[in-house]
């Protein structure tokens, strides 16, 4: 159908007057759209995004300098038998190249979602942390792509303390400060690890992506 | 086989198939008490609930008054950010878009993620009809694409299966040798295997759109498993099918109802993957779409507008409606006879065409309101299934029955005649027979047998009450 039609035919119905009146339960008057009453909106956010992410299933561990990352990697590797990884885009990621390489772990070069699949491990930065609700936002534009943080059965995110802000509404209703180049062709906010309950509303992790999500916040950075 | 149920059988024979399955029964008790549980959990993760309910009722009547011009700039940014736009005016012409862009891609094979806009204009039957494989990647969907079976519940659309019915499903499949246990890590790593490969060699991704945001022409989708992110970053091409008034102007309104929608449907303060689409894949970028669509679909939508039955189109498709309705909770998403189930199915799917068959479906519910109660947009779902009934007795209600009813109605409002009546009823009442209707209702009733000794008010005339 030809959108002139589809639109016209929609302006039509409007014409009107609007629906008649719901008198049992009249709709309240639009005055604006009230915040998001999150209850700790009031606590330092990179103190709730370390214990909120926690609760979500993320493995997060406070990253000061970069002994504290070293040890991040061989705890990573070790928990998880890491063989191979692929980098997204983003120099946090870029920076645990070879603290990974000098762990034996051969770095991918990530070409294509094959490439990505078939590793052990993504790792990517993050536009953001979201505290009230333990999410790590990946960004397509600044990661390079998607699938470093999808493919993988692992993934760790390295979310710098700074970049952690109270809950996605401060991202959605400042967006031109927060993404001054405009929205990625995709932003993903992830809050954990893969999980389904559609058996039974059994919950499962790892249907379909990463089965174990780690992150690492970088104090004072 | 067609999953559209309304054809060919009736509300009563539905509903008798699944309440004398009493295995349906039990998993649905559970089920819908652990939904439902987890919703007003939900609701209790916030400090302001009822506060953002109310707001976003009237931020959704807003957006449905303004509709057009919201549509026409979702359009407009949307073909800036570099994706076509295409406007069904029903679910043929949607089908014919989606199986010209299938065919001009030279597909083999389609991924979806879970979508009720695609179920509704029947698509994957369209899709296979023209030889392309189509898998449904949603686990819930997955299971159910497999036993050949329709979704029983919008959000969970496997939930009438027991673990034991899965297993014996994905037991079927030529891949799992027959030797899958009924332990749903087991099967859920069954299903990440397979599904693995198809994500990775499709050609096209379908997708729903949970909503869409007019100010950037953009689409968030909200999933759990991670399959709508797979199927918007991998396939070349990318299909989003969005029911006409899944849209919002601004983000601050999307913050609203993302603030809502999960926890309303699971009691999740946000999904675990919330994806937002602006676009297709730009340079630079190792992966993502080639081509991104975009497709508008009324199919009967725009006639709610400016009627009674405007406000189902603020439903956002959470589905706590359903976890509390007592009907559904006994009889579950099959006894609806289509995509949709619960009150807020029962009040959508006569209005989506479908008057003649499903028209019955407003009688599926007891008017109690839990489901009003539970709607996070606070739709009065209640006072629209009363309208409907209304409107199908003004439509149906033979000469006879509107004089029959009306005389009634007259003599009653009359203490007189009411008493007449009354004396006369108690006299016919000794001679009829105790059954007397052929209507269904009358199934199971007895016609109450008349008092025999004096009236009330002849009693209390006489002192003795």
């Amino acid at each position: 159908m030809e959108r002139q039609a589809f639109l016209e035919g929609l302006r039509a119905r409007l014409s009107g007057g609007g629906p008649p009146p719901n008198l049992p339960h009249p709709i309240p008057p639009a005055s604006g759209v009230p915040p998001i009453g999150h209850p700790r909106l009031a606590e330092p956010p990179v103190e709730v995004f370390a214990e909120t992410a926690a609760a979500h299933a993320w493995n997060l561990r406070r990253v000061v300098d970069e002994a504290d990352l070293a040890r991040l990697m061989a705890e990573v590797c070790e928990a998880e038998g890491v063989r191979s990884a692929v980098l997204s885009g983003e120099p946090e990621a870029a920076r645990v190249g070879p603290l990974l390489q000098a762990l034996g772990v051969e770095i991918r070069p990530w070409g294509s979602p094959a490439d990505a699949a078939g590793a052990d491990l993504g790792v990517t930065g993050a536009v953001f942390g979201l505290a009230a609700t333990g999410s790590v936002a990946v960004s397509s534009s600044a990661a390079g792509g998607r699938s470093v943080s999808l493919l993988p059965p692992v993934h760790l995110a390295l979310v710098p303390a700074s970049r952690v802000v109270a809950s996605a509404s401060e991202v959605w209703r400042r967006l031109p400060e927060c993404l001054p180049d405009g929205l990625p062709s995709q932003l993903v906010f992830i809050s954990g690890p893969s999980r389904s309950a559609d058996i039974e509303f059994t919950l499962t992790v790892g249907v379909h992506g990463p089965k174990r999500v780690w992150l690492a916040l970088l104090d004072n950075q | 086989m067609s999953h559209d149920l309304l054809t060919g059988t009736t509300l009563r024979n539905r509903t008798a198939k699944a309440t004398a399955d009493l295995s349906l029964r039990s998993t649905l008790q559970y089920v819908t008490d652990r939904l439902a549980t987890s919703g007003v959990a939900g609701a209790g993760l916030l400090d302001n609930w009822e506060e953002l309910r109310d707001a976003a009722r009237a931020q959704r009547a807003q957006i449905i008054s303004r509709l057009p011009e919201i549509l026409a700039q979702l359009a407009d940014r949307w073909e800036a950010n570099g994706g076509r736009v295409f406007w069904a005016a029903d679910a043929e012409e949607a089908r014919g878009y989606i199986s010209e862009v299938v065919s001009r891609r030279q597909a083999k094979r389609v991924v979806k993620s879970k979508s009720m806009a695609t179920e509704e204009i029947g698509l994957n039957d369209a899709l296979e009809s023209q030889g392309v494989e189509v898998v449904e990647t949603d686990l819930g969907e997955w299971i159910i694409q497999l036993a050949d079976q329709p979704p029983s519940h919008i959000i969970a659309p496997a939930i009438h299966l027991t673990r034991d019915d899965v297993r014996d499903i994905f037991n079927r499949e030529p891949a799992s040798a027959g030797a899958l246990s009924n332990v749903p890590e087991e099967l859920c790593a069954f299903a990440r295997e397979q599904l693995r490969e198809k994500f990775l060699t499709a050609d096209v991704g379908i997708s729903g759109c949970n909503m869409a945001v007019a100010e950037t022409g953009s689409m968030v989708l909200v999933t759990n498993e991670g399959n709508g992110r797979m199927v918007t970053s991998l396939p070349p091409v990318h299909i989003a099918v969005m029911g006409m008034e899944r849209v919002v102007e601004t983000w601050e309104q999307l913050d609203l109802i993302l603030a809502l929608l999960p926890r309303a449907a699971t009691g999740q303060d946000l999904s675990v993957y919330t994806t937002q689409v602006t676009g297709p894949r730009r340079p630079g970028e190792i992966d993502g779409p080639e081509e991104l669509h975009l497709v508008i679909l009324d199919n009967g939508r725009s006639e709610l507008i400016g009627g009674e039955f405007q406000e189902m189109l603020n439903c956002i498709r959470c589905g706590a409606c359903l976890n509390v309705c007592p009907v559904y909770r006994q009889v579950g998403g099959h006894a609806y006879g289509w995509c949709y189930s619960g009150p807020m199915g029962a009040v959508l799917i006569p209005l989506l065409n479908r008057a003649e068959e499903a028209g019955e479906l407003s009688g599926a519910s007891t008017l109690c309101g839990a489901c009003y109660d539970a709607c996070p947009v606070k739709i009065p779902l209640q006072d629209l299934l009363l309208a409907l009934r209304r409107k199908r007795v003004d439509e149906e209600a033979t000469r006879a029955q509107r004089v029959a009813w009306k005389t009634w109605a007259t003599a009653w409002s009359h203490p007189q005649s009411y008493r007449a009546s009354t004396a006369a009823a108690a006299r016919v009442g000794r001679v009829l027979p105790t059954r007397l209707f052929p209507h269904a209702w009358a199934a199971g009733r007895e016609i109450p047998r008349a008092r025999t000794g004096p009236s009330f008010r002849q009693r209390l005339a006489r002192g003795e009450i």
